[in-house]
This record gives structure tokens, sequence and C-alpha cells, in this order.
């Protein structure tokens, strides 16, 4: 056998314990699901499972607020963690200080964020004792429309320090040269920002994309601990709805919900990609 | 080099075996095998039909679940039909009872199987399991179709078994749950407080009528509460939040200001004077308004007669028994007896034991009735409805057949068993020592189970008071026009926590209302 052909070998004989998890634990699970999907009662039941979950009022407010959660929290968490990162870079004497400090939301543990924030913001709690004590109405943070605005803000601040590291080490390896070209052509910053800054972290924006859209998906650990199996329907997301379809023994239900939310976010990357591919191409 | 290799050894063979003995002591405490029923050899026999419980370990020998307070039979149910197989020759039929010692183990592992094609066999109504759902998700299997298949001489004859009772089991024409026990909705109280709060006991209370006496309860100086304890007293207010959705039409009224009105004078009815989850108050001492039911762990059902007896702790049920009183006491009656005349050595020890019975009962009779007339005079009240007309019976026990098992058949014969008289009999009986006083559903066993209440004729004159007492509580029982299975899943795992917060003043009467609004939407559309 030739060299090259005997290292190809090896390369899949080392990677095949990698593969096999992926494939027991990832791939065939998936393959199950999309089966279930179809299948109610035990026998095949076609697109039925999938019309009777777009017709579930439910699974109808999941969607709708997962979509909210979306596509609000995370371009904000890239807004405000590129606009971090961006001011830091300008600042690099106390930039180290404050990578750290992003950093430290990560390493709290949930249990001990929830407490606090169940301190501050409950009916009871000091957010309202204060509110209450300037002579304003109090805020049901937890039963109103408040409580998806609270979920967003846990999700940024957990999240932005990590996203502005990504994003410091991006703007660290721009070529200083494109930037002073285009001052020298008498571009201003927000303009150059647009036009060359962001084109040319692409890479990086899509790398933060990718983990902001996989955290949000770890925002259901906070969400379930703050709110219950059942929260209001006001941050009643998708996870929430195949989790109690798990103990409902809905499995129909819970497949094709899980797909429906798969595909969502696998979408979402593609578009992305596509996107990251057009700009490589641009550059 | 070579120091370091072996030390590095030595570790991973440290973490090796860690791990193993960690591994195995975490299967050892999570999940065993009831040693009555079952032994690992059973448990690995496929054929056996499989019940999956949880069971309380601190309780355990009582086989009594302190969570739901309710004495559980299942265990000796299978001990008992497995015996009925061996003696006729039908042991491949027999039960293996599964016993887990932690309730949300059970249920995450039977969801697990059963998304698997698999699961237990007989699964048993369970205040964890969202029953409707799994109904609708066709997890459990018709029983009518065994019913209507089965020619044998054993066959199962819904004319034993009363027809509303059994129906709670039917959805949609199918029977998908058969109910094994029920309890009546009833409160004790005790003539003085019913006086006191103007309470009129010939009148069917509804939570509109109720109202003023909940308010004059609140307002009263006395450390008088609702119920006993906490969880008893939060019951009434989950069944009056249950009372409030229409399942049918996925509808609530919570938006209304009577069901603010009624759940804030509840909150304040429950909290006062309820320090804590042990607080207990009690009939006994006019300290709350109500007892729950029918029951006392000790003495056995709230009558009068059982107060006094109860208290006195010399006699035990209706009659007399002599061998109940003081050691002292008693030699001293039986020094007496041996010395009189009524003492004839010949006459035989039964005989003798009877005269003496006598003996000693004439001399305690003073005593005993003067306890009985100075005693809490306790009567009952049917358990607060919406309508006036409604008298019910809660489902406390039943059982499904999983859709998943290839031993349905099995399944059915021991559901079938469960529903004879005999075993009837003996669950009702069993489950008089838990804290619900549970009724059997076969006809023929309830009748017994009521002759069992009632008092034979005997010397003393209060407890023929007592017997109208007994005579007034089972025609009610007989008059209970609606049953209902209790969502012990929503009660406790979607609203559960919620109630906790609300009572505990954790979060104000309009929070609880928007989520428990928004929980039971979600809750019913899912």
């Amino acid at each position: 056998m030739k060299f090259e052909k005997k290292q190809v070998v090896w390369a899949y004989i080392f990677l095949l314990p990698s593969l096999i998890g992926i494939a027991v634990f990832y791939v065939i699970p998936y393959i199950m699901c999309v089966y279930s999907s179809f299948v109610s009662k035990g026998s095949f039941a076609g697109l039925d499972n999938y019309i009777k979950l777009f017709q579930n009022k439910a699974f109808l407010y999941a969607l709708r607020n997962t979509v909210i959660f979306t596509a609000v929290a995370i371009p904000l968490l890239m807004i405000i963690s590129f606009l971090i990162a961006k001011f830091l870079a300008s600042f690099k004497k106390i930039s180290a200080f404050f990578r750290s400090a992003y950093l430290m939301p990560i390493v709290i543990p949930a249990a001990s964020l929830i407490y606090v924030w169940q301190l501050l913001f409950d009916d009871y709690g000091v957010v309202n004792n204060l509110l209450s004590s300037l002579g304003i109405d109090t805020v049901q943070f937890f039963s109103s429309g408040f409580s998806m605005v609270m979920i967003i803000i846990i999700y940024i601040w957990k999240n932005c320090g990590f996203c502005v590291i990504l994003f410091t080490a991006g703007l660290a390896n721009l070529p200083k040269s494109v930037h002073e070209s285009a001052y020298l052509e008498g571009a201003g910053g927000f303009k150059t920002t647009i036009k060359i800054t962001l084109p040319l972290i692409t890479p990086t924006t899509f790398f933060v994309f990718l983990m902001a859209v996989i955290n949000s998906f770890r925002m259901f650990r906070e969400s379930f601990s703050l709110f219950g199996t059942y929260p209001n329907e006001n941050i009643y997301f998708l996870q929430n709805f195949i989790n109690n379809n798990y103990n409902n023994f809905n499995y129909p239900q819970l497949s094709s919900s899980a797909i429906v939310m798969s595909l969502i976010f696998i979408g979402l990357m593609l578009i992305f990609f596509l996107y990251e591919r057009k700009s490589d191409y641009l550059e | 080099m070579k120091y370091s290799k072996s030390l590095f050894k030595g570790i991973l063979s440290i973490i090796t075996v860690v791990s193993i003995l960690f591994l195995c002591s975490c299967g050892g405490e999570e999940e065993y095998i009831t040693p009555n029923t079952a032994n690992s050899s059973e448990t690995e026999n496929p054929n056996k039909v499989t019940i999956y419980t949880y069971v309380d370990r601190e309780n355990e020998d009582m086989h009594y679940d302190n969570d739901t307070m309710f004495y559980y039979p299942l265990l000796d149910m299978a001990h008992m039909y497995n015996g009925y197989c061996m003696l006729n020759g039908e042991g491949e039929n027999s039960v293996t009872v599964v016993k887990f010692d932690s309730r949300d183990r059970m249920i995450q592992q039977m969801s697990t199987e059963i998304m698997a094609g698999g699961g237990p066999d007989i699964i048993v109504l369970d205040n964890e399991l969202p029953i409707s759902k799994l109904i609708d998700q066709g997890a459990f299997v018709d029983m009518n179709t065994f019913i209507e298949n089965d020619k044998s001489e054993k066959a199962l004859d819904m004319k034993n078994y009363n027809q509303s009772l059994m129906d709670t089991g039917v959805y949609n024409g199918k029977r998908y749950m058969m109910p094994m026990l029920y309890r009546p909705d009833i409160f004790i109280t005790n003539t003085f407080l019913m006086e006191e709060y103007g309470i009129d006991k010939n009148t069917k209370p509804t939570y509109k009528t109720i109202g003023d006496v909940f308010e004059k309860l609140q307002n009263s100086e006395k450390t008088v509460s609702l119920l006993e304890g906490y969880q008893s007293s939060k019951e009434i207010l989950l069944q009056y939040i249950n009372d409030n959705i229409d399942e049918e039409k996925l509808t609530t009224s919570f938006d209304t200001k009577e069901f603010r009105e009624t759940i804030e004078t509840l909150k304040k009815l429950i909290t006062k004077d309820m320090k804590g989850e042990d607080t207990e108050h009690s009939v006994d001492d006019n300290t709350c308004l109500f007892a729950k039911g029918s029951f006392n762990t000790e003495s056995g059902i709230y009558t009068p007669i059982n107060y006094a007896l109860y208290n006195m702790q010399g006699i035990s049920t209706d009659t007399f028994m002599s061998y109940d009183l003081e050691q002292v006491t008693l030699e001293e009656y039986a020094n007496e007896f041996f010395s009189s005349e009524e003492f004839d050595p010949l006459n035989g020890w039964e005989n003798n034991q009877k005269l003496f019975d006598d003996y000693v009962y004439e001399q305690e009779r003073g005593n005993f009735e003067n306890y009985v007339a100075n005693s809490v005079q306790t009567t009952f009240i049917d358990g607060i409805t919406e309508n006036k007309d409604i008298s019910r019976g809660i489902v406390t026990c039943g059982f499904m057949i999983n859709a998943n098992s290839d031993k349905q058949e099995k399944a059915y014969k021991f559901i079938k068993y469960s529903l004879g008289e005999r075993m009837q009999r003996f669950i009702s009986y069993d489950t008089t020592y838990g804290e619900t006083y549970n009724l059997p559903v076969n006809n023929e066993a309830f009748k017994n189970a009521y002759t069992d209440m009632r008092y034979e004729e005997n010397k003393v004159n209060h407890i023929t008071k007592d017997s109208s007492f007994m005579e007034r509580y089972i025609n009610h029982i007989k008059n209970i026009n609606t049953f209902e299975v209790r969502d012990g899943y929503y009660n406790d795992k979607v609203i559960g926590d919620l109630t906790d917060d609300y009572l505990e003043g954790k979060i104000s009467v309009d929070n609880f209302i928007t989520n428990l609004n928004s929980k039971t939407k979600i809750y019913l559309y899912e």
C-alpha cells in the first residue's frame, strides 16, 4: 500500500470512535426522529402530525416566542458585542481588564444567577420594593411581557463577554493597511466599519453567530429554572413544548416539533453560510 | 521515567475501580425489586406481567406513601394474585411489581421505555402522570375488547359495578382505565363548629354559600383554620381551581371577580395559623373547621363514638375490649372477678373470658358513657362544589394496560381478578389504614364495606346514637352522583409550585391569576 493510502486508512481508524459516537448519538436518533414524525399510533400518518402541529395553539405560542427571541436576542447580542469589541480595540490599555470582566457571567452557575434574579425581580423583590418606595407602580416581571425582556437581558449578559473576545480577536487580525487607505480616501469611521471592517470579519461573525445560536438553545436551562415546566405564555419556547410533550408521552408531536425546530436553525445556518461564501468571494 | 509511568498506571487503575464502584452503587440506590413479589430471576422472566410503582422507603413496611397519604395496596394485591395463580396452576400469569424509590426516576424510565416501544404492562393511575394526555396519544388499550371477547365463566360483568363510577375510565366510548377504589368527598366537622359558623348539615355547601362561613372564619379571633394541615387545605384551593376549568371547551373562569374573591378568602383561611407545613389542627379541639373525609389513622372512621374510644385509649372499636385497659387496672378487675361468684372454673376458658369482659364493662360503663357524652360530637357535611346537586367521589386507584405490551391478555386477567369481590374486599379493608378511607368499586364488596361500618347491637347507648351517624354516612356515599379522576399532574407539576408561591405570599394575587391562566391555557392546548 502506498504511504498516502496508508495514511488515509489510519486517519479513518482514528476517526472511527468519533464517527461512531456521532452516528449513535446524533445521526441515528435524528433519522429515528424524522421517521417517528411521520408515524402516529403505530401507523404511517404522512404529514398529519405536522398539520396537527401547526393547528396546535401551544406550538404556535412556542414558535412565535422562539422566533421573537432568536430574531431579537441574537442580533442584539452580536451588535452589542461588536460595539464593545470595537470600543475595547480603541482603548488597548484597559481592554485586558474588561475582557476578563466580561467573561465572568459565563462561569457563574445558572442556579446562583436564578437566585439573584428572583431576589431582584420577584413581585416583592428588590426592584419592586424600590419602585414602590418611589411611588411608582410595581411590575410583574415574571408574568408579564417583561419576562421575555428579562430572558433576553440574561442571554445577552451571559454571552456577551465570550462574543466580545471572539470579535476582539477577529478585529486584531485585520490588516491595518486597508483601514489606513480608507481613511486616506476620506472614509469616516461609520463607513469604514460598514464597508471594510464588517465584510473582513465575516468568518468571525459567522462563528459568533453559530455560538450565539448554540447558546440560545442553552437558555432553556435558565428559563426552566426561573419559570418552570409551564412558564407564562410570553416565554414558552419550543424547548418547553418539546420537553412537555416528552412528559406527556406525545411522541409524534415531540418528533415533528423537534424536526421543525431543527429545520428553522438549519435554515438560519444555511442563509448565513451562503452569505459568508458570498463575502469570501467579495474579499 | 519508569516511576512516572507506574504512577500513571496506578492512578488510572484507581480511577477505573472507583468509576465501576460508583456506577454499581448508583444502580442499587435508584431502583430495586420488591422482595415479596419478585426476585431478580423473576424480573428477568419476560413472560411476567410487570407493574411499576413508587414506594416511600421510610414507610415501606406500612406500604404507605407519605406524599399522597395513601396506603398503597398494590404490593399486597400482587402478592395475593400471585398466590391465586400458583394455587390454580397459572404461574405464568403472575405479576411482578418493580419498586422505585424516586417517583421522578420511575416516570422518566417509564417514559423512555414507552417511547422505545416498551414499558410496564400495567400502568397505575398515578398522581404524576397526565392520564388524559396519555389517553389522547393512544398509550392504553381499550379494555372493552377484552370484556367482549371473554366468554369464560369468570368473565367480568359490568352490572356488578357502579356504572357512572366505572365510566370515569371511558373516553370516546373506549374503556382505557379500570377504577379500583374511590373516596367520598366529605368533610367531618363537629356540631359546636357547625352552630358557631352557621353551617346547616342538611344543606349542600357550595362555594357561594360557604363564602359567608369563610368570611366569618377569616375574621374570627379564634385560632381556627380551614382544614387540619397545609397540604389538605391546599387541596381545597386546587379543587376550586379544577372546578373552574372546562376541559372540553378548553376554557377557564379565572378572570372573573368571583374567582378572585374566593381564592383570596381561601388563601387567608389556609394561611391563617398555618405556620408551616408541619402545623396540624384538629376538629377534635375546635382548631380547624373541617377534617378531610372520614378517617383517622388510629381510630378508623371519625364518628363521635370513635373520638371517645380513641381518646380513652382503653377501648378500641365498636365494642368494649377489656384487654386494652391498663395492666394494673385489669389485674385489679381480674382479682375481683376470680373471687366473685360469676367465675366458674368448670365453665371453660371462652365463657369465662366473656363473663370477665362483661364484668369489666359494668365496672367501666360509667366512665365510658360520661366520656362519650362529654366528648366532641362529630358530624359530616358534603364536600364543597360549584353546584348544589353534585355529590362527588374521587377515584383513588385505577389500572391501565400499556398499548405496547405483548402480554395484554395476562394484564387484563390481573385487572379482572382485582375487580373481583374477594380482592376488592381485601383492598378496601387494607386501605383503611391510610389517611383516606377508600371504597371498593365492586357492588358486593361495597355492601360489605358499609356493613362493616355499622355497629352491632350492643349495650352502649351512645353507640346507637353513633349508628345514626353511620346510617347517614352510608346513605350519603350511596348517593354520590358524580365521580371524578383528579388530574394530579396538572395540580402538582403544572400549578403546584405556583400555588405554593401564592399561599406563601411570594407572589401577588394578580401574578397568581395571570400565571394560572397562562399555565393552564398552555397545558390544555398542548
